[in-house]
């Protein structure tokens, strides 16, 4: 296993949330925010040099802030934005992350994203291999990959 | 006349001779608002990101916090005269800076943290920034002239214009004054 | 003068947070048009004039990159500044999109980058309208 990998998951993830969602992440969690419920979950497929898929779960109550923070407003919104912005936030965290995972010569193209909320039925997909987890207000993301040569 | 600012404090000015500055910038923030046609200018230290992590500081004292300070500042200005659309925001800091003993501000990333929350108070007001001088690791003072609208960053011995003095407004301070 | 803009990218909410960007720079800014891919992007440019096109990468469909390359292969819009904004973070990917395009621009982006990379690529200023 590449030891960089869980890095880069959590510096995409801090740079995604921060940057685009106007978040505040942390690396720190409390208790309350470790057993906060599913949410919500993004995939993003990838291939190229290299193959694999990233998954970002939300948990808690958070996605609306997130879309709120990207929209730059405190309106609630439809639900297909809100899965809208959801695919968003997991095409630039995977988009950010894999050329650390893949090199700087890596090419890849990523597929559209895949995204579901809680009363969706389930996105399914290979089971991550690398996970990390930023709090969020309101709850956590876990950010994990899926690397098709490491089978 | 030349107007201080210290950490956790605002000062807005409307007039031809003031200069506001504020010194040891470091994680905080220091965030100019200025309004060249109504030379009308304001500046901002703020400590910590977010006035809702501790609501009783916040109402004793908005200027501690990025998101409580920002519309204060934006507030005293347009008081004094200054409108939304003509205003220029400049802002100094944000630095990630080593505590003694290790930890501190870095290890909670105050100053980013500060950063993030400054442009999402921006974001939601539908204001950009004109020019930053933030990050990094160095302590920075930040000085807004009224009569012309410049604002320069220093640190160490270098000295850094965010914004030019604008002829327009240096033309119609001489016009007043001849 | 007043900028005609075409904003291609498949996020709904992409599209409305760069309308926004392009609404609170400053910019003189005439007519926005939206596409959620590039195949939409080409039929809006064949349909109305576009001084300024900013276009993601990744879409379905039709891809950005294509949509560049048919760009380039028009007469009629091969001069058509085109700014990519994309994920891309591959330091050979980007040299090569940057020299099918006026400009890059980086997801996440701050919106401050979004008006100065415009200003770079069409040579109009946020202040001139003062």
């Amino acid at each position: 296993m590449n030891p960089a990998i869980e890095p880069a998951l959590r510096q995409a993830a801090l740079t995604t949330f921060g940057d685009m969602c106007m978040a505040l992440p942390s690396v720190e969690m409390s208790a309350e925010q470790i057993e906060s419920t599913f949410e919500a979950e993004v995939r993003v497929r990838f291939h190229g040099s290299v193959r694999g898929e990233v998954s970002v779960r939300l948990y808690g109550t958070v996605l609306d802030s997130l879309a709120q923070g990207m929209r730059g407003d405190n309106e609630l919104m439809p639900t297909d934005l809100l899965r809208d912005a959801l695919g968003e936030i997991g095409n630039v965290i995977c988009g950010n992350a894999l050329p650390l995972v893949a090199g700087e010569h890596g090419q890849y193209r990523l597929d559209p994203p895949r995204s579901a909320l809680a009363n969706d039925p389930p996105l399914g997909g290979p089971a991550v291999q690398t996970k990390t987890q930023v709090g969020l207000d309101g709850g956590r993301a876990e950010v994990g990959i899926y690397l098709e040569d490491l089978k | 006349m030349h107007h201080t600012v210290g950490i956790a404090e605002m000062k807005v000015a409307k007039g031809t001779d003031d200069l506001i500055i504020t010194h040891a910038l470091g994680s905080c923030l220091g965030i100019t608002a200025y309004d060249p046609m109504a030379r009308v200018g304001g500046l901002l230290h703020a400590m910590l990101p977010q006035g809702s992590l501790n609501a009783e500081k916040a109402v004793e004292n908005p200027y501690m916090f990025v998101d409580t300070g920002l519309p204060s500042l934006f507030e005293a200005c347009y008081r004094a005269g200054a409108l939304k659309n003509r205003m220029i925001i400049t802002v100094a800091g944000g630095a990630a800076m080593k505590s003694v003993g290790g930890g501190g501000d870095d290890f909670f990333q105050i100053g980013k943290r500060n950063i993030i929350m400054l442009r999402k108070t921006l974001w939601n007001e539908g204001i950009l920034v004109k020019a930053s001088d933030v990050g990094g690791a160095v302590a920075r003072t930040l000085t807004l002239e009224i009569s012309t609208g410049e604002v320069v960053t220093r640190s160490g011995a270098t000295a850094t214009v965010l914004l030019p003095a604008r002829p327009n407004a240096v033309a119609a301070a001489e016009g007043r004054k001849p | 003068m007043s900028l005609n803009i075409l904003v291609v990218d498949d996020s709904r909410m992409m599209r409305t947070v760069l309308i926004r960007t392009l609404h609170i720079s400053g910019l003189p800014v005439g007519e926005v048009h939206e596409a959620t891919n590039g195949q939409e992007g080409l039929d809006q440019l064949a349909k109305n004039w576009i001084d300024l096109a900013l276009v993601d990468i990744n879409m379905p469909v039709m891809d950005g990159e294509t949509m560049i390359d048919h760009m380039r292969a028009n007469p009629l819009t091969k001069e058509t500044p085109v700014v990519v904004i994309s994920t891309e973070s591959s330091p050979e990917r980007i040299e090569l999109l940057k020299k099918k395009s006026a400009g890059f621009v980086h997801k996440p982006f701050t919106p401050e980058t979004v008006r100065e990379t415009i200003e770079r690529v069409t040579g109009v200023n946020h202040e001139s309208g003062d």
